[in-house]
């Protein structure tokens, strides 16, 4: 018990050490990624139907009032912002100096006989962002894609779609002492729909059987449709192997449809100096009424 | 031979002319908007929580763009536009624009946070597209083992996207995620609202009316909406072990659109085809 005290008194002390040692530096550093990788995409038809399809991609990036968007149809310029990564879908860690990335492309998208159709699209997207030192407090970046698609379904006919694809996906959030927020986020739908009617919706989530309407999971091996925040000093990771996706819709009946597939990966981060100060002050504080009770309690 | 080469020439003359008159481009448009309501977390049991919220929003128009962040009310980004803190939709416009925007207020812990986002563009050529961005993220700490979290909001979405004759693609994408996860970054619960009961991991769903992660696309000349009226969305988790863990809700809203390509510049293109129609012509009365 004695012994307890007084590992109770170091800890305090330690805790007012810190304190001080922490709003001398005042360095903060906060650091998310959110990545996904989607590869081998694949659309198949039961039945002759014909197909048409577009994509968009779009980025942004920024660090307090710095901000960049780009869009493209299938590859939107690299939003960076104290960096200059192009297409360059892995995560890139913490750094000398502040930086946000967000970038997205789409492969093999308008070309039906080597895209989709043969099972060989392929879309990328990351939201990147790091932040060091007291100056700068708050970092973001974000990658989005989506596909477009016309589905005509001839009279007399009906058909069903299989989407298969492989996804790779990493997010990761980590903060240091005066970071207050990393947040790596991700998601990924895809929709079917037939004039104002919903017929189809599937946003994997890692169970066979839930989140998919008007159709069946046959792979939903991990979550696309998850975050990472991170609030307190430490490391979130969410790295998965790449993955087997796979589902139907049910039988679709003659008409036209649209398809619309989106992924987005975002990461955010902020640093908040001043109450991190304030709440290091706290700290000290609350380490020095601790020690003025044990004090007294001992008396 | 003579009369053909001449009729060659007249409709090349026409060719030119007609092409710069029907542009091949036309007027898209595309909303995403998301309003969340009364949003609020419960705990079953003694708990602390502390968090922040972040907005994100970004215009892009004719493929570069601006963007904004702020913890709660992130500045407009509207190219073509003035719009501010204005979630409804504008709809289409004879002037190109792209608006992203987003905001926060109220308290989550009194079940009284609201985010609003909208995504919105409107072009008759080119591209246009828009984001909005809307999280909230919190550190929680349960004192006892088998705390349940409520979870409670409403929403009210809105999709449209509309396209013309000759626009080529449009799009309007929603997604919205709630995903607790404990100090390992393990997700314990994790909730995709869709308009169905019951899919829910680590927890159970009370209210699902309607799905909150869907995409609109047009890609022939129509119009496709997504308006279900404000549903209230109620779902609560397992019981969990004490100890800390950590919150996000994210939102997000997006729309694209390509209204295709003007020849460019189209007069030009009018004026070289009459000009190569007259040299070819006075050519052959030459010869």
């Amino acid at each position: 018990m004695q012994m307890y005290n007084k590992y109770n008194k170091i800890i305090m002390g330690m805790l007012l050490a810190s304190g001080v040692l922490a709003n001398g530096t005042a360095n903060a550093a906060a650091y998310a990624v959110s990545v996904n990788q989607i590869t081998s995409f694949g659309i198949t038809f039961l039945n002759p139907t014909s197909f048409g399809s577009f994509t968009f991609s779009g980025d942004v990036a920024g660090i307090n009032q710095a901000q960049v968007g780009n869009g493209s149809a299938s590859d939107a310029a690299a939003a960076c912002i104290g960096c200059s990564y192009n297409n360059s879908f892995v995560a890139h860690g913490s750094s000398f100096a502040s930086y946000a990335y967000g970038d997205s492309t789409i492969l093999s998208n308008n070309l039906p006989s080597s895209g989709v159709l043969s099972g060989a699209g392929a879309a990328s997207s990351i939201g990147e962002a790091y932040l060091t030192g007291a100056a700068a407090d708050f970092g973001y970046g974000q990658g989005l894609n989506t596909m477009t698609g016309t589905i005509n379904v001839s009279a007399g006919h009906t058909t069903q779609l299989t989407f298969d694809f492989m996804a790779d996906p990493y997010l990761q959030a980590m903060l240091s002492s005066g970071g207050s927020m990393a947040s790596a986020d991700m998601a990924m739908s895809i929709t079917l729909t037939k004039g104002l009617t919903q017929v189809f919706s599937w946003t994997p989530d890692g169970n066979l059987g839930t989140n998919i309407t008007g159709g069946t999971e046959t792979y939903d091996p991990f979550s696309l449709n998850t975050s990472q925040p991170q609030l307190f000093n430490g490391i979130a990771l969410y790295d998965m192997a790449n993955g087997h996706f796979r589902a139907e819709t049910g039988l679709l009946g003659a008409g036209s449809y649209n398809l619309n597939i989106q992924m987005l990966n975002s990461a955010t981060v902020e640093t908040v100096p001043v109450p991190a100060a304030a709440w290091l002050l706290g700290s000290g504080l609350a380490g020095l009424l601790g020690m003025a009770r044990r004090r007294q309690r001992t008396t | 031979m003579r009369l053909n080469r001449k009729w060659l020439c007249v409709v090349s003359a026409l060719a030119g002319l007609t092409a710069s008159a029907s542009v091949q481009a036309g007027a898209v448009y595309a909303v995403s908007t998301l309003g969340i309501s009364n949003l609020g977390i419960t705990f079953s049991g003694p708990a602390t929580s502390s968090g922040l919220t972040t907005t994100t929003d970004s215009a892009v128009l004719g493929g570069v763009g601006t963007g904004s962040a702020n913890s709660t009310d992130a500045m407009a980004s509207c190219l073509g536009c003035g719009y501010n803190n204005a979630f409804v939709a504008h709809g289409q416009s004879v002037n190109p624009y792209s608006y992203g925007d987003a905001r926060i207020s109220g308290a989550i812990l009194s079940g009284t946070a609201r985010a609003s986002g909208i995504a919105e563009t409107s072009v008759n050529a080119g591209s246009g597209s828009a984001t909005a961005g809307n999280s909230f993220r919190r550190f929680i700490s349960l004192a006892n083992n088998g705390t349940q979290i409520g979870f409670a909001f409403g929403a009210d979405p809105l999709l449209t996207a509309l396209l013309a004759p000759g626009g080529v693609a449009g799009a309007a994408n929603m997604s919205f995620n709630m995903t607790l996860t404990d100090m390992t970054g393990r997700s314990v619960f994790s909730w995709t609202p869709d308009g169905i009961l019951g899919d829910l991991v680590g927890g159970t769903e009370i209210s699902d009316p309607f799905n909150l992660n869907l995409g609109l696309s047009v890609m022939t000349p129509e119009l496709s909406v997504y308006d279900p009226a404000l549903g209230q969305f109620l779902a609560v988790s397992n019981p969990l072990a004490r100890g800390a863990y950590q919150l996000s809700i994210s939102m997000f809203n997006s729309a694209f659109v390509d209204g295709g390509t003007i020849p460019e510049p189209g007069v030009l293109h009018l004026l070289a085809g009459g000009l190569a129609g007259l040299l070819i012509s006075r050519r052959r009365r030459d010869s």
